[in-house]
């Protein structure tokens, strides 16, 4: 069953990041780079998916081996439309990566260095649902900013969809 | 391993919690009441931290059979050290919910009625994760409030809570 937990919880994230995704990009490229403000994480939409998309990519990485030194983010990405296709690929690797999960792998500890060097030693299964927890934190950054910009986009809490999309 | 991996996101909710609550309570009751615009799910800190204080609530009502009408909110508490009151109550019984849990309890299908009395069926798992994950959107909220307030607070990113020595 924690297999399965974790699989539904990631079917949440991907369907949660498309969703206000999707919102962002019909607002056309000039609004998503559009600058915000200063109390959000990254001023702009493009930069806040890029940095999803950067941290999704980044623990990837880490729980596959290695330990990249460089954390992607919204100067890789000239477009979202040049995101949307990276990210696809990214998601479809995470996809796998989390469908090939046994039960053994999630109290495996795995090793990594951080982009500055040092090392650690976690858990495998809390770091699955530490990135869709990091992704929640800026998916409301994400909503708040399209707020203002348009008005408050539809819900991507875990009830509405486990109600509307994973039915149970 | 599903019920460590549920125990320790509520581990991790309840710190993120008491992080952000007592940067607000630093600021002072003043600052936690004040309108910091329209774009928040709701306007002030104080209201913010009754709405997950309330969210929290009801749902921990439902998974032990019953279906409250009433979600309590900002109204519900004339300062945050009233709020502090009454959520330690309720964390203290979300604890020996969450620490009473087995793993065929995880999987129960619940039922329970909306406030506005609409029946909904799902597997209390789901709900658990619900519940933290809800938080989660609302302390991103309250962390850019607190930005604006006074600068960047500590973070509450679930890497760090794992990264902590045991505890």
């Amino acid at each position: 069953m924690s297999v399965a937990l974790l699989g539904q919880l990631y079917d949440y994230h991907h369907w949660a990041n498309r969703r206000l995704f999707e919102i962002s990009a019909n607002l056309g490229e000039a609004a998503t780079s559009r600058t915000m403000g200063a109390p959000w994480s990254f001023p702009t939409l493009k930069g806040m998916f890029a940095h999803l998309y950067g941290a999704d990519a980044l623990w990837l990485a880490r729980w596959k081996g290695s330990s990249p030194a460089r954390l992607h983010d919204d100067g890789d990405f000239p477009t979202m439309a040049d995101l949307r296709a990276k990210w696809d690929l990214l998601e479809a690797e995470q996809r796998a990566f989390v469908d090939g999960l046994a039960e053994a792998d999630l109290t495996r500890q795995f090793s990594y260095r951080s982009a500055q060097g040092t090392e650690f030693r976690l858990p495998l299964g809390p770091i699955v649902q530490h990135v869709v927890n990091h992704g929640t934190h800026h998916r409301s950054e994400l909503a708040a900013m399209l707020t203002l910009i348009n008005g408050s986009p539809p819900d991507t809490g875990i009830a509405s969809y486990c109600l509307t999309v994973a039915k149970g | 391993m599903e019920l460590d991996l549920i125990r320790g996101i509520w581990d991790y909710h309840w710190w993120g919690n008491r992080t952000l609550f007592d940067q607000a309570a630093a600021l002072g009751e003043a600052a936690a009441k004040k309108d910091m615009g329209a774009h928040w799910s709701f306007p002030s800190l104080k209201g913010m931290l009754a709405h997950i204080y309330g969210a929290d609530r009801i749902w921990l009502a439902r998974w032990k059979g019953e279906s409250p009408t009433k979600l309590h909110g900002d109204a519900d508490f004339s300062s945050l050290a009233d709020l502090r009151t009454a959520w330690d109550a309720l964390e203290a019984e979300q604890r020996a919910f969450v620490g009473s849990l087995g793993t065929a309890t995880l999987a129960r299908t619940l039922d329970y009625k909306s406030t506005d009395g609409k029946p909904f069926a799902q597997p209390l798992w789901q709900l658990l994760q619900h519940v933290v994950n809800h938080a989660t959107h609302h302390r991103s909220e309250v962390a850019a409030m607190l930005t604006m307030a006074k600068g960047s607070p500590p973070s509450t990113d679930m890497v760090l809570f794992y990264r902590q020595p045991k505890r």
